[in-house]
């Protein structure tokens, strides 16, 4: 049996299109989580969703406009999680955040060094 | 599976690129969760992410080299979930698996009794039993 280290999910659900500085909003949350070395990241799209406009928003709805929903998904130490919720103060205009409490287990593939200083942020 | 109260919910996030065996790490989980007769599993794909390589994971422009995040969900009771941990250790490499407490409303077609629980707290649909 694994060991289970007690962790913080963090979820922010934004619309796809949401900007900050012309970036993509969940693309600089996803650098802005990297940029911390935050344990990871993932973002999943969403295909149907609404939020506090009330205006659902699906792919077929083009009246809504672009505005499909996305989740930002990160897990991490509880301390970790607080000090980005921090740094990311200010970058959320619309939006929800939520947390939870779970239990995780990290694999770590043997170090490679140079991987993060290959891969050039795009 | 019966349709519990008190659930668990098993995340593995991975990536699309990694293997077991001949396939697919994904699918290997999703088959493997099918043998054991687990309750069910989901799959999830991200556009982008990044893990402990802090390699950013994301589309490109060959389908054949997509690096994408990927998440396999899966509900069962803490025992199931436990005793598939074990096998899922085997399979990792690099990844992280998660798991939280969930409560089970419905599952396939039938209806945990905790629906009524809550619309007798709410004070909702409480319809008279019928008569005959």
């Amino acid at each position: 049996m694994p060991e289970l280290a007690e962790a913080t999910l963090l979820r922010i659900f934004v619309a796809e299109n949401d900007r900050m500085h012309g970036h993509l909003l969940y693309h600089a949350l996803v650098e802005k989580a990297r940029d911390m070395k935050m344990a990871g990241a993932t973002v999943l799209p969403a295909p149907v969703g609404f939020g506090q406009s009330r205006m659902v928003r699906c792919e077929l709805n083009v009246d809504a406009g672009p505005h499909l929903p996305v989740v930002i998904e990160i897990v991490d130490t509880e301390d970790n999680i607080a000090r980005f919720l921090l740094a990311i103060d200010g970058m959320i205009d619309s939006g929800l955040v939520t947390l939870e409490k779970v239990r995780a287990v990290f694999y770590r593939r043997a170090a490679q060094p140079s991987a993060v200083e290959a891969t050039p942020l795009p | 599976m019966e349709v519990l109260h008190d659930a668990v919910l098993l995340r593995i996030f991975t990536s699309v690129a990694d293997r077991w065996k001949m396939g697919p790490l994904y699918l290997g989980i999703v088959e493997k969760a099918r043998e054991r007769h687990l309750a069910g599993a989901t799959v999830l794909r991200g556009p982008l992410g990044f893990g402990q390589s802090g390699k950013l994971h994301q589309g490109h422009l060959f389908p054949s080299t997509q690096d994408l995040p990927v998440v396999i969900e899966i509900v069962d009771s803490e025992d199931k979930i436990n005793s598939f941990l074990p096998v899922l250790d085997e399979m990792m490499e690099s990844g992280l698996v998660t798991i939280e407490k969930a409560q089970v409303l419905h599952y396939g077609r039938q209806r945990a009794s905790l629906m009524s629980r809550l619309k007798q707290q709410l004070g909702i649909g409480t319809k008279p039993p019928l008569v005959h």
